[in-house]
């Protein structure tokens, strides 16, 4: 299985070119995600995931979903409770076969240009 | 192990007052409590075994401390617990699938535990989201068989002791 980031990062990067320009990349915010990915990768290790999915919203924001078979978060989990009070929206979905998917919504990594 | 042990050493306790002398101690410590996917038929029964006899342990502590205990409300948990309730209820106000309910001293009377049920559950405010996870002891998401999602707030510590001194 390929890690979230790999994932991230083909979508980031077909997007870069429809996108920019007019809008500028944030690098900055890019490595922030980076961060998120790598958390992401630990929840999906520790609960059985599968695989990763990720697209760019219409309002740029970027959607991170993989599977899981369940999540238990006690009061040691602190890390993957912190990368949620860092999503724009989140959500969990039933997707069958004993299997849930999570997407997290984060923030747009484009910004309009600085005049 | 020698620490290992003296932390299961009222369940050691246990084993020996149930006459159950043939509990492979350092075996279930080792495996911590989980099969690997490969052990054979026997080590996954054997497994399952111990797991029973642990939870059984477990259930008689929870049921002699609630037996020999004067127990009350606790007031701070009560009032952590209707807020959790009341506020999850208008983080899913919109989803007209969605069911929220609660349970208090079940199955124990030190638990309590806020169900939501629903085949998508979307959180469009994670920052308040986060804090009744934070204010729950456990927070569990798990899929039912019937295409729905379950997220579960649960609580420990619904009722405490009157005082620390066992009624005999």
């Amino acid at each position: 299985m390929t890690d979230c980031f790999a994932t991230v990062s083909e979508v980031v990067s077909s997007a870069n070119k429809r996108l920019c320009p007019p809008l500028v990349f944030s690098e900055e915010s890019f490595d922030i995600l980076k961060d998120y990915c790598s958390v992401i990768d630990d929840i999906s290790e520790e609960f059985d995931g599968t695989s990763f999915s990720a697209e760019i919203n219409k309002n740029n924001t970027i959607s991170i979903a993989f599977d899981c078979t369940d999540i238990l978060f006690g009061k040691r989990n602190q890390k993957y409770v912190q990368l949620i009070n860092r999503a724009i929206s989140c959500e969990f979905k039933n997707i069958g076969n004993s299997m849930l998917e999570i997407k997290l919504t984060f923030p747009s990594l484009w910004t309009k240009p600085k005049p | 192990m020698a620490e290992d042990k003296d932390l299961f050493s009222d369940f050691v306790d246990y084993l020996n007052e149930e006459g159950i002398y043939d509990f492979d101690f350092e075996e279930f410590l080792e495996e911590n409590l989980e099969c690997d996917d490969d052990d054979d038929d026997d080590e996954v029964e054997e497994s399952m075994k111990n797991m029973d006899i642990f939870l059984s342990y477990i259930d008689k502590t929870i049921r002699d401390f609630e037996t020999n205990n004067n127990l009350m409300l606790n007031p701070k948990r009560m009032c952590d617990f209707s807020k959790v309730y009341e506020t999850v209820k208008l983080l899913v106000k919109d989803d007209k699938k969605a069911t929220v309910t609660q349970k208090i001293n079940e199955p124990y009377l030190t638990m309590g535990c806020i169900t939501v049920i629903s085949p998508n559950i979307i959180i469009k405010n994670p920052q308040t989201f986060v804090k009744l996870i934070n204010i729950a002891d456990t927070f569990e998401v798990f899929p039912l068989t019937n295409g729905k999602t379950q997220m579960n707030f649960g609580f420990n510590d619904m009722v405490i002791p009157l005082d620390k001194t066992k009624d005999k």
